[in-house]
């Protein structure tokens, strides 16, 4: 299902934080593919191929996927935890987005896994500015890991 | 009594006894020693009247011979031969007596052939013929030589008798001479005796009435004693005890001694009143607590001191009522556990305040980033529609975000800064000002600002919280003189009732010391926001990092001359930080 392969995945229970992020990435034309998780548990599925995304792929993961960590059900620390432990999908950069501050969340996020951890600013400028950027490096400049990478064992 | 007394008992006794016995010895000497002189006494006597004896004979002899010559009859020439015989028997005897007296013996020795001689003269008349005896011529040969005999021999007779009376008035003058001493002694070691005797009566009287009289001391601090006092004995019965037990358990003290002790005691203490009693019957025991029963069925909490005589099966001690003292330990202990407890609910509390006061802050930093969020959008996508009076609301809007952003962070600070823990190491607090001044740069753009830093000391603090508290002190003092053209920002150290203080001084619009007390309070702000921007939290989280560090903030300021503020730290050297302070910096880090 060629709508699983995307170059980004979103993993944002907040609509508000998802729209604004989606709007900076696009108006940066940065968001051609990009997958929106509501919480941490449809995040995990789509990541992990199963139940409503038993359709998808391990060979087309996303280029990064932004996680936010206060998800419900699942919280983004967890996710970062499954994920990681999992051989298919734990070369996908991650990259934690956040309004927490909170040093403990950073230590947790970057023990991990995390690849990078941002934190949302309140003004919206600088928000916008984190998203470019971020958007920019990891699904612009930076090499994504080959296919190989995501096979089993 | 003192000691020197009291030893004088026993000295006087062996004194006495001593002079008893030589009481005792002295007159068994003398009884003795007159015995003696008795005995030569009744010598002397004998001899002399051995002496007499022979005097008598020797008359009696020439008596017989003188009727013997007159009359011729045979019954004198028998007389005769009596009396010759008695002189012999007189004289042997005489030589006997005399035996231990060398003169008397001589003389005895020179009497005895005298004697003979006499005899033998008599002995001749006698044994003459009938016819020649009555002649006178013949007799008178005898008589005349013979008178001159018996006349030398009266002369030894009583030259020695003289002698033995002489000997016998000696003796006697000797004997009572001796006997006088004797006395004398006897009565002087009598009264000695007696004196002593005495003495030691008086002595001993004293000492009995002395120990009468401690006897009594000790039974009226019996009597009048606090604690309850008693003696026990190992059989488990009470001996004695004072007033004070009938006073505190109500029971008489006769019931107390019918009655073996374990009787009163509470059930529960039972078993270690056991181990007690026996521990204080052989070493004693020392603030032993046990609950006794009371006469109206309560009990009372004795503390014991206790000391065994073991010789006497005995055991002394002392009780303290210590029932309202227990009953306060434990209210104390009661408190203290429901102090503790409070304590942890409040620091629980606290904790829950913090993580909902972070938590808040992180939910509200949300929806304030989706309004600026979305009015930005609203002003990018819909400016044509929105007109110039509509971007203008939105931008206050906006700046209405910013500003409760901007609380929202100071909270969290202010939260974060309250939870952690500061990490103390040796700081220079130079660099660190000058840091910190120079992070202010931006904000003192196209102002003149005269910062001067005076020499600090090193101290003991986290650095990074340090650094917020003059970051936050210096940011008021740049803001708050943005009227004044030079702003001048001191930085120093000063005295403060005995206690090294840093002071941030500016000469900015001040404020009223009226209001003094409000500078400390979570969003409490002493200027208008149009005037002076600010959130009403930094100097809240100034004083918490300060008090973190054991110290004391205060302020000091009038209304348009400026502000000092003044904070002490525990760990603020008292060695000013000197120009080389950076070199030996490395030295101080080991603290």
């Amino acid at each position: 299902m060629p709508e699983f392969e995307v170059d980004l995945l979103l993993v944002e229970d907040s609509p508000e934080d998802a729209e604004l992020t989606l709007y900076s990435l696009r108006r940066n034309n940065l968001a051609n593919r990009i997958y929106w998780a509501k919480d941490g548990e449809e995040g995990l599925d789509f990541l992990l191929c199963r139940n409503a995304f038993s359709g998808r792929s391990f060979q087309h993961p996303p280029k990064v996927i932004l996680l936010d960590l206060k998800l419900p059900k699942v919280d983004g620390l967890e996710v970062l935890r499954q994920l990681k432990e999992d051989p298919r999908t734990k070369s996908i950069p991650v990259v934690v987005l956040t309004s927490s501050r909170e040093e403990s969340d950073v230590v947790r996020g970057y023990r991990n896994g995390a690849n990078s951890y941002v934190q949302k600013p309140v003004d919206f400028e600088q928000f916008r500015e984190a998203v470019r950027q971020l958007g920019l490096y990891w699904v612009v400049t930076n090499e994504p890991p080959p296919e190989a990478t995501f096979s089993r064992g | 009594m003192n000691r020197g007394l009291k030893n004088a008992v026993p000295w006087c006794i062996g004194l006495s006894l001593v002079l008893v016995a030589a009481i005792g010895g002295l007159s068994l000497r003398s009884l003795a020693e007159q015995g003696e002189d008795a005995r030569w006494v009744a010598h002397t006597h004998v001899v002399i009247e051995e002496l007499e004896t022979l005097r008598a004979e020797v008359l009696k002899a020439e008596n017989a011979r003188r009727g013997y010559v007159l009359t011729g009859d045979n019954r004198f020439r028998a007389r005769f031969s009596a009396a010759r015989d008695e002189l012999q028997k007189t004289l042997g005897s005489l030589r006997t007596l005399t035996a231990d007296n060398r003169e008397q013996q001589k003389k005895t020795a020179e009497l005895q052939p005298l004697v003979q001689r006499r005899l033998e003269l008599l002995e001749l008349s006698v044994s003459s013929p009938r016819s020649a005896q009555l002649e006178e011529r013949g007799q008178a040969a005898y008589t005349l030589p013979g008178a001159e005999l018996t006349g030398r021999i009266m002369e030894s007779v009583n030259a020695m008798e003289n002698a033995e009376q002489d000997l016998l008035g000696k003796r006697d003058a000797e004997a009572r001479t001796s006997s006088r001493r004797t006395e004398l002694l006897l009565v002087l070691g009598m009264v000695a005796t007696i004196g002593m005797v005495l003495g030691a009566f008086l002595l001993l009287q004293r000492e009995v009435k002395e120990r009468a009289r401690a006897e009594e001391e000790v039974n009226q601090f019996f009597e009048i004693s606090a604690d309850l006092l008693c003696v026990a004995g190992n059989d488990g019965y009470f001996k004695r005890v004072n007033p004070m037990w009938e006073k505190v358990l109500g029971f008489p003290a006769a019931e107390l001694l019918s009655k073996p002790y374990f009787d009163f005691i509470h059930p529960e203490d039972l078993q270690k009143t056991r181990a007690a009693a026996e521990a204080a019957s052989s070493t004693g025991v020392e603030s032993f607590e046990n609950r006794y029963r009371t006469r109206q069925g309560g009990y009372r909490w004795l503390n014991w001191n206790a000391r065994p005589d073991a010789r006497r099966g005995l055991v002394y001690a002392a009780a303290r009522d210590v029932t309202e003292a227990i009953g306060a330990r434990e209210t104390l202990e009661r408190l203290n556990g429901e102090l503790e407890t409070r304590a942890r609910q409040l620091e629980e509390t606290n904790r829950e305040l913090e993580a909902f006061t972070s938590s808040v802050a992180h939910d509200l930093r949300a929806p304030l980033r989706h309004v600026d969020g979305f009015s930005r959008i609203l002003v990018e996508e819909y400016a044509a529609q929105l007109g110039p009076e509509g971007e203008r609301l939105v931008d206050r809007v906006r700046r209405a975000t910013q500003h409760m952003g901007e609380l929202v962070d100071d909270l969290l600070n202010l939260s974060r800064v309250s939870r952690q823990e500061a990490t103390p190491l040796v700081t220079d607090l130079n660099p660190l000002v000058r840091e910190v001044i120079a992070g202010l740069q931006p904000a003192c753009q196209g102002r003149h600002v005269d910062f001067r830093v005076g020499s600090l000391p090193f101290a003991e603090c986290d650095p990074g919280l340090i650094r917020q508290v003059f970051a936050n002190l210096l940011a008021n003092a740049v803001k708050f003189t943005r009227p004044r053209d030079p702003a001048v920002i001191e930085v120093g150290q000063a005295d403060s009732n005995g206690c090294r203080a840093i002071f941030v001084r500016d000469n900015g619009v001040g404020f009223s010391m009226k209001y003094a007390d409000k500078l400390f309070g979570v969003f409490q702000r002493l200027h208008r926001a149009e005037d002076f921007e600010g959130t009403g939290v930094g100097l809240v989280t100034v004083q918490r990092i300060v008090q973190k560090h054991n110290g004391r903030i205060w302020a000091d300021a009038e209304v348009d001359r400026g502000a000092t503020f003044y904070f002490t730290l525990e760990g603020l050297e008292e060695r000013r930080s000197t120009e080389t302070s950076g070199r030996t910096g490395g030295r101080h880090a080991r603290v």
